[in-house]
């Protein structure tokens, strides 16, 4: 294995299926110990840059490096290094999952070890037959083969897809803790809360190319925040006057309340306005990253994408 | 990972080879049991001789005189050929058609490839690890038909070459591995199992009426030589043992042609099926 800063490096990365193209020139760097989440729609490109990385399918055109080894010439190697959760998966259903494991061990001893603690972790039972298992119990067990080799890079497709809260919870710990122990976890994901709690950066990707990557902090700091402000009594504040402050935009006027939309950096401004005037409450909510995420992605304005967050993305 | 992998396979076709293994053995065990009574029976020889050379062909005997014998009832060897041998590569070859299709495709259908070849393991080295261990699932199903009918035969005292019955097993092992060999690489081609097992049944197909049909067209009877199963005589080989060394060329050609494509196909493409 090299000493390679990047866990991930996609260089010029294409796939077309036929006359598709589901992968546009992906040039993607992911580095060691971060948690990058990947974010996109079904059907944007997400799973196909997985199955790329991980060398089940060829790319078209560009290349991809792996801890700084090239996944196609290096992939028997990567797998020794990577784990890796599909989307979807279904295995064995006549197996038990402790047969499963040991199918997935590679007959290491030290892979059973760790899978035994991790079902235990989450409540599986190992004697159990796949075919018997939950959604929820099946992702479980295809979590515990992904980790149980201990990994220098984990690639989860979707990984609490089935999920329960308390589980989600606790596998949001265990990403954690593989993140303490210098692991890299790359997961793909449509929800955006959960890429919001546990990545360090996001790289947003729209019908097979990639859009926009940042840290999710800078990510939310891109986008203008609303402001809402009630006086206790008359307040005649012009729509000139508020704009004085850069940036600021009037959303709504009505009696003694107005709405404001506040670029970053621009609060300052408008709190020097306010400053005199009787105000009786004020609420300027933090960024969320579905907001952002929408103005990145559809090139929306903030008034175009305020109502009805699902926090998934169809 | 390769026992792990073989372990596995064994587990999950375990039902099915019980039962094909089930079936052939009952089929052996009543050939050899109804023998006695079938051999008595006067006109057999006669009925035989009556049979369109195409049918006679079906079953291996090219020539009535050699499984009768000189009172024109059948002789052990020419029962079981025209009874048992000469369907026994047909029989166990429409299993080595159904595994050798399901070989990659089924686990590429259910998403399974995605797990396991996450794993450390080749490719090549998980399709050759799976067709070998099912090569040999198909060699004991064979022996288990030998033994069978070594056993039988040894009950009735009716006198057989051991040899001859072995290499007959093994000319008609070399024909099934071949089938299966081919079923295998359309697995590979198209990782899906319905239509690598419709495709490969067709050709199997195809194949087995050109060689009963070839002899009869005239200036076409070389085509007969196109089929694996123009080189599987049963009754030659249970009366003579002589093994015909072109035979093991094409079945070994055949199987390590197909395995070495499927191989091929395998690493190179996409993992979509």
């Amino acid at each position: 294995m090299t000493n390679s800063p990047t866990a991930i490096q996609t260089f010029g990365l294409s796939k077309a299926f036929g006359d598709v193209l589901a992968l546009r020139d992906l040039d993607l760097e992911v580095f060691r110990g971060e948690v990058f989440g990947f974010l996109g729609p079904n059907g944007s490109g997400k799973t196909t840059t997985i199955r790329l990385l991980l060398d089940f399918i060829r790319p078209t055109s560009g290349r991809a490096e792996i801890l700084g080894l090239d996944t196609r010439k290096h992939a028997f190697e990567l797998r020794r290094q990577v784990g890796n959760l599909p989307g979807d998966f279904l295995i064995y259903p006549q197996l038990t999952i402790n047969a499963f494991f040991r199918l997935c061990s590679g007959g290491r001893p030290e892979g059973m070890r760790r899978a035994r603690d991790l079902a235990d972790r989450f409540g599986l039972d190992l004697k159990r037959k796949v075919g018997t298992l939950s959604t929820g119990n099946r992702q479980k067990a295809g979590l515990v083969q992904a980790l149980m080799h201990d990994p220098e890079l984990v690639i989860l497709d979707e990984p609490t897809s089935g999920l329960d809260p308390l589980v989600k919870e606790e596998f949001y710990g265990l990403v954690d803790e593989e993140k303490g122990r210098g692991k890299t976890i790359f997961l793909s994901s449509h929800v955006l809360s959960e890429i919001e709690q546990i990545c360090d950066r996001v790289g947003i990707v729209r019908e097979g190319s990639l859009i926009a990557v940042e840290e999710v902090e800078g990510l939310k700091r891109h986008k203008r925040r609303r402001m809402a402000i009630t006086f206790s009594g008359p307040a005649e504040v012009s729509v000139h006057e508020w704009q004085k402050a850069e940036g600021v935009e009037v959303l709504a006027r009505a009696g003694n309340r107005v709405e404001l939309s506040i670029p970053e950096g621009s609060v300052a401004g408008v709190l020097n306005i306010l400053a005199g005037l009787p105000v009786e409450d004020l609420v300027f909510p933090e960024a969320s990253l579905e907001k952002a995420f929408m103005s990145l992605y559809a090139g929306t304005t903030e008034e175009e994408s305020h109502d009805g967050f699902p926090g998934e993305l169809s | 990972m390769k026992f792990a992998l073989i372990a596995v396979h064994l587990r999950l076709s375990m039902y099915e080879i019980l039962a094909w293994a089930g079936g052939l053995l009952l089929y052996a065990a009543a050939i050899v049991w109804i023998y006695p009574m079938v051999s008595a029976v006067e006109g057999m020889g006669e009925y035989l001789k009556a049979m369109p050379d195409q049918f006679r062909e079906m079953a291996g005997v090219t020539d009535p005189s050699h499984a009768l014998d000189a009172q024109g009832f059948f002789t052990f060897e020419g029962f079981l050929s025209t009874e048992y041998m000469g369907w026994f590569p047909v029989l166990l070859g429409i299993y080595a058609i159904m595994s050798g299709a399901g070989i990659v495709a089924r686990d590429a259908e259910r998403g399974a490839l995605d797990i396991i070849l996450a794993q450390p393991v080749h490719r090549y080295g998980l399709l050759v690890t799976r067709a070998i261990t099912q090569i040999g699932v198909l060699g004991v199903l064979t022996s288990g038909s030998f033994g069978t009918l070594l056993v039988g035969a040894l009950l009735l005292d009716e006198p057989i070459g051991k040899l001859n019955l072995l290499y007959t097993h093994a000319v008609a092992l070399g024909l099934i591995v071949s089938l299966f060999s081919f079923a295998t690489l359309w697995s590979t081609i198209f990782l899906r199992t319905s239509r690598a097992m419709a495709v490969a049944g067709l050709g199997t197909v195809l194949l087995y009426v050109i060689n009963v049909l070839a002899p009869s067209l005239g200036s076409l009877g070389w085509l007969e030589k196109m089929s694996p199963f123009a080189y599987y005589e049963s009754l030659s080989l249970l009366n003579t043992g002589d093994v015909d060394p072109l035979s093991i060329i094409v079945y070994l050609g055949i199987t390590l042609f197909a395995l070495g494509a499927a191989t091929q196909v395998f690493e190179r493409r996409d993992l979509v099926s």
